[in-house]
């Protein structure tokens, strides 16, 4: 194909594309101008530090249960990784099919644990946040605290049972989870399919969180003509979409310079 | 991708299971199960590694075929 012909070929294609594109980016515009004309109307309806007040005291009650909440996904985490246990102390060596099941099973563990770290987080962060504000009482916010502290202790011991189960199934996995390098020595030991597979999650993962942070960010932008929260949430939002970015970039420039 | 292989096949007449096999070619179990099943089509050096273990081509291992959406084995 001719220089002349590629290049019509990528004309004709933008031509094609652009119409959507910025029917899009009107849409876009038409649902900002809404929302922000509509916040301001509601400002004046309901006064935006009454809100802001019932917000905080809400969150303020609710703490203690979204800490709660972690339990049911601690007991899915058991749960997963009992029958793991169950399925690899009946493996044989030679069955191919349950290992399977019990990778499978670990990955559940995984994920519910991830997402009781998750909770617990939040809980923590809404500890610190709601203090200051006198909406949760000091008593309530040091035992959800100290109950954050042994719940994410209690997820690492997890973890590392995942860990070590995982590795007596394939010996040549490498890395503690008490290692402060784990992950590099998990990866180093990791073949070529295993890169694949860890590669394609982080690209997906990576293309979510760009357009979660772009996303919290219009809203924290959104949110400050209602609510004054100031720049600090709206500017916090766009950190992981510009690290993200930045990092993939380097990383695809630095191995094209490698190659 | 219109890849076939034979794999298994081979690895039964070796008698080895998935792990030992893994360990000979310097992989894991899970990929040397995806390759059978046909979820993972192996780089050009474990292709060869694999063939080498077995003894014979990597044609008659891996087969190539126009005209089919997806990995399988025979």
């Amino acid at each position: 194909m001719k220089q002349t012909d590629k290049q019509d070929k990528i004309q004709k294609e933008n031509r094609n594309k652009l119409p959507g594109f910025l029917f899009l980016v009107a849409l876009g515009g038409v649902i900002g101008a809404c929302t922000g004309i509509f916040s301001n109307w509601l400002a004046v309806i309901v006064s935006p530090a009454e809100l802001a007040h019932a917000t905080t005291q809400a969150l303020g009650t609710a703490t203690p249960f979204l800490a709660l909440c972690c339990l049911f996904f601690l007991a899915a985490t058991l749960l997963c990784l009992h029958k793991a246990q169950m399925l690899f102390d009946r493996w044989d060596g030679d069955d191919e099919q349950l290992p399977e099941q019990i990778e499978q099973r670990l990955n559940w563990a995984l994920l519910w644990i991830s997402i009781t770290q998750f909770l617990v987080f939040i809980a923590m962060g809404l500890c610190f946040s709601l203090l200051p504000l006198d909406a949760i009482q000091s008593s309530v916010a040091l035992i959800v605290l100290f109950f954050v502290i042994v719940v994410l202790f209690f997820c690492i011991g997890l973890q590392r049972r995942v860990v070590d189960l995982t590795r007596r199934m394939n010996p040549e996995k490498q890395g503690s989870v008490y290692d402060i390098k784990f992950r590099k020595k998990w990866y180093g030991s990791c073949d070529e399919a295993e890169r694949r597979r860890i590669g394609e999650a982080s690209y997906s993962a990576f293309i979510l969180i760009s357009y979660t942070s772009l996303f919290l960010w219009l809203a924290m932008a959104v949110l400050n003509i209602f609510i004054p929260v100031g720049p600090l949430p709206v500017l916090t939002a766009l950190v992981p979409w510009g690290v993200g970015q930045v990092t993939y970039i380097l990383h695809c420039i630095r191995t094209q310079i490698s190659s | 991708m219109p890849l076939y292989n034979r794999l298994k096949e081979y690895r039964a007449r070796l008698g080895v299971n998935q792990q030992q096999m893994g360990a000979m070619a310097g992989v894991s179990r899970q990929t040397i199960s995806q390759i059978e099943r046909g979820d993972y089509s192996p780089s050009v050096t474990l292709a060869l590694k694999l063939a080498k273990l077995c003894n014979v081509t990597v044609e008659d291992i891996f087969i190539y075929e126009e005209g089919t959406d997806h990995e399988t084995n025979r």
